[in-house]
């Protein structure tokens, strides 16, 4: 098999002919460096491209740009009054400081905006970034267009704190945020679809599990995610699901939305992932991509303690529906490189 | 009264702002001491509502109303507290330290911490060691409380911890450490007074370090 049908073959729950170990993206990794080739060659890598050409307001919102020192100021015009986003860089790292929406009010200012959906360019630039790094990577692995949910609409309009006060406060203005955004994304991917992107990436579950708990869940992840994986399966693309921070309890709600496969299951301390008890749920249901944490083991622990990690986890989650991966930290190092370069020389070596 | 005091912490617990300002003007009016009403009513409130959020029954929405009702009720009682002076148990600096930007953890541990009746004096996210001990000398505080959410940001705290000692501040002042990656085991290693893996074991493990538990 090419690593590509590998992959393949575990997101829709087959046994490839070995579990496929794939690296999520280049990580810290310089993408034109030898290691990054290194990975290309050796592992079944999973890349990302593409991105939601800010669907969710669209492109009809007037807004200005300002840089300062290590400040960027966005300020959108809507009819009913400015809104504000703030962006901040340290040396370290870079965070939104200041969220646009701060109430229920601010939220329905921006759904009572005229919408209209992203341009054509725009659109196109997005697919042009998916189909050339798909091209450019060819059996060597897959290649993910990463998609928000609709549950990002709130959560990246919102402070974390104003986006859970939303949800005990207005949950009627919270449902509806997140069915006005389900709306527009769904015409955004059939746009995408019908380009002929076959696999997505979506991300936000989290914002519910980790935050707002189970009945958050059912209504703004689970309903508008089943929608949003159903219009994939119409156009026979795959349905691949991110959501950090424990996970058990969600597990049936996830079967249900019917995504084809779902990262990064943590094991604690950062989540409560029992592996034989997912795989018991999951099987035959959803494929499992995970969860060797990327920072802590991959970038740090030396190969023999990776390695004996990685068998367990073989055992435990494989042969079938399973992807040997990192918890998708999107900063796994040289080392964590190696580490997988040498998991993938393993399960090669059990064939 | 002992009706009322129990239906203010049950407003408390539901968040129920409105409600909690009114039973606890009627329990001031009907002559109940403030540190009644803060112990019996607040702090009891508040506490159940951080037992719910270990036990997974609550998340964080609900700690948040819960916590600003008690902020509500706080305004009534704040300045009679004051007259009779009660004190605050204890002050607590906390902060999430240099490189982290995770707050959501930190500030319910903030919040409960609060509600158990301690003055807290939050420092936000990013904090280095050197605004963690000029927080703790200018405000007196008996403990300062650490977040750190990734493996590269917690080798900071014991750096912190270092910089209380080189300080003469310990064991005067008690550190408590704690975020997803850390352990009780790794607490212990490198020095920290204290660990707590959610919010409403750090009210304990505070109260404790207070020798108040
Ligand atoms: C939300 C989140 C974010 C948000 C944070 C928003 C915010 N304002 O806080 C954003 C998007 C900004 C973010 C960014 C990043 N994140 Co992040 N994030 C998370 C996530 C999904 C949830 C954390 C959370 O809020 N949990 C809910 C709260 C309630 O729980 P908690 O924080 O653990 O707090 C409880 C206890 O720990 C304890 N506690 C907490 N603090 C304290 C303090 C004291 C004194 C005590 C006693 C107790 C205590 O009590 C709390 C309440 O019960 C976790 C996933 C996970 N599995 O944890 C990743 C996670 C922590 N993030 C991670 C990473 C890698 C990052 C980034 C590096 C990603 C990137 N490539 O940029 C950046 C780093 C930014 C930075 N410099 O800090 C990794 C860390 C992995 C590792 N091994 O270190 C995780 C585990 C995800 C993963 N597996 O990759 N993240």
């Amino acid at each position: 098999m090419t690593s590509r049908e590998r992959v393949l073959c575990a997101f829709h729950r087959g046994t490839p002919d070995r579990v496929p170990v794939s690296p999520q993206h280049f990580g810290r990794i310089p993408p034109d460096s030898d290691l990054a080739a290194q990975l290309v060659r050796e592992t079944d890598i999973m890349l990302y491209a593409g991105w939601a050409c800010d669907c969710f307001v669209g492109s009809a919102l007037p807004r200005d740009v300002e840089t300062t020192g290590n400040m960027t100021r966005t300020v959108y015009h809507t009819p009913y009054g400015d809104l504000t986003r703030v962006v901040t860089r340290t040396p370290v790292t870079s965070a939104c400081t200041e969220f646009p929406c701060k109430n229920a009010d601010d939220v329905l200012k921006l759904l009572a905006t005229p919408y209209e959906p992203p341009t054509e360019q725009t659109v196109q630039e997005a697919l042009r970034h998916f189909f050339q790094r798909k091209d450019w990577l060819g059996d060597e692995g897959v290649v993910l267009f990463e998609l928000p949910n609709a549950l990002c609409f709130p959560a990246e309009w919102l402070s974390p704190q104003d986006f859970c006060l939303l949800w005990a406060d207005a949950p009627d203005v919270m449902e509806e945020m997140v069915r006005v955004g389900n709306e527009r994304l769904l015409a955004f991917v059939e746009r995408v679809l019908k380009a002929g992107v076959d696999m997505f990436r979506i991300v936000g579950g989290e914002y519910a599990s980790t935050q707002l708990g189970p009945v958050a869940y059912d209504r703004l992840v689970r309903r508008p995610d089943r929608e949003l994986v159903a219009l994939m399966h119409d156009y026979g693309a795959i349905a691949y699901f991110h959501n950090h921070g424990p996970i058990m309890r969600y597990l049936e709600a996830i079967v249900d939305i019917g995504v084809d496969a779902l990262d990064p299951l943590e094991a604690p301390p950062w989540g409560d992932c029992d592996m034989p008890k997912a795989k018991s749920i999951l099987k035959g249901r959803v494929c499992i991509v995970g969860n060797i944490d990327d920072m802590e083991v991959m970038n740090q622990r030396s190969t023999e303690e990776v390695l004996a990690i990685g068998k367990k986890l073989i055992e435990e989650a494989g042969p079938d529906g399973f992807v040997l991966s990192g918890t998708a930290s999107g900063t796994y190092g040289e080392h964590a490189a190696r580490n997988f370069i040498a998991l993938a020389r393993y399960v090669r070596s059990q064939m | 009264m002992q009706e009322e005091l129990k239906a203010l912490a049950q407003a408390i617990l539901e968040g129920k702002r409105n409600e909690a300002v009114e039973l606890t003007q009627k329990l001031v009016d009907a002559g109940v001491t403030p540190k009644q009403i803060l112990d019996e009513g607040l702090i009891a409130g508040m506490s159940i509502a951080g037992e719910k959020f270990k036990n997974g029954e609550y998340f964080v929405p609900e700690i948040l109303v819960a916590a600003r009702a008690m902020k509500a009720s706080m305004e009534i009682l704040r300045p009679l507290l004051v007259a009779t002076d009660v004190q605050p148990i204890g002050t607590i600096v906390i902060g999430t330290v240099r490189g982290d930007l995770h707050d959501i953890g930190k500030n319910l541990v903030a919040m409960m911490v609060e509600g158990a009746g301690f003055k807290v004096v939050d420092l936000g996210v990013d904090v280095t060691a050197d605004k963690f001990i000029a927080a703790a000398k200018e405000h007196n505080a008996q403990i300062v409380g650490m977040s750190a959410l990734l493996t590269t940001t917690m080798t900071y705290i014991p750096e912190v911890i270092k910089a209380f000692d080189a300080e003469g501040l310990r064991p005067k002042v008690k550190l408590i450490v704690g975020g997803a990656p850390v352990t009780q085991e790794w607490a212990n290693q490198i020095g920290a007074d204290a660990y707590a893996p959610d919010a409403a074991t750090a009210v304990d493990r505070c109260k404790e370090l207070l020798g108040a538990a």
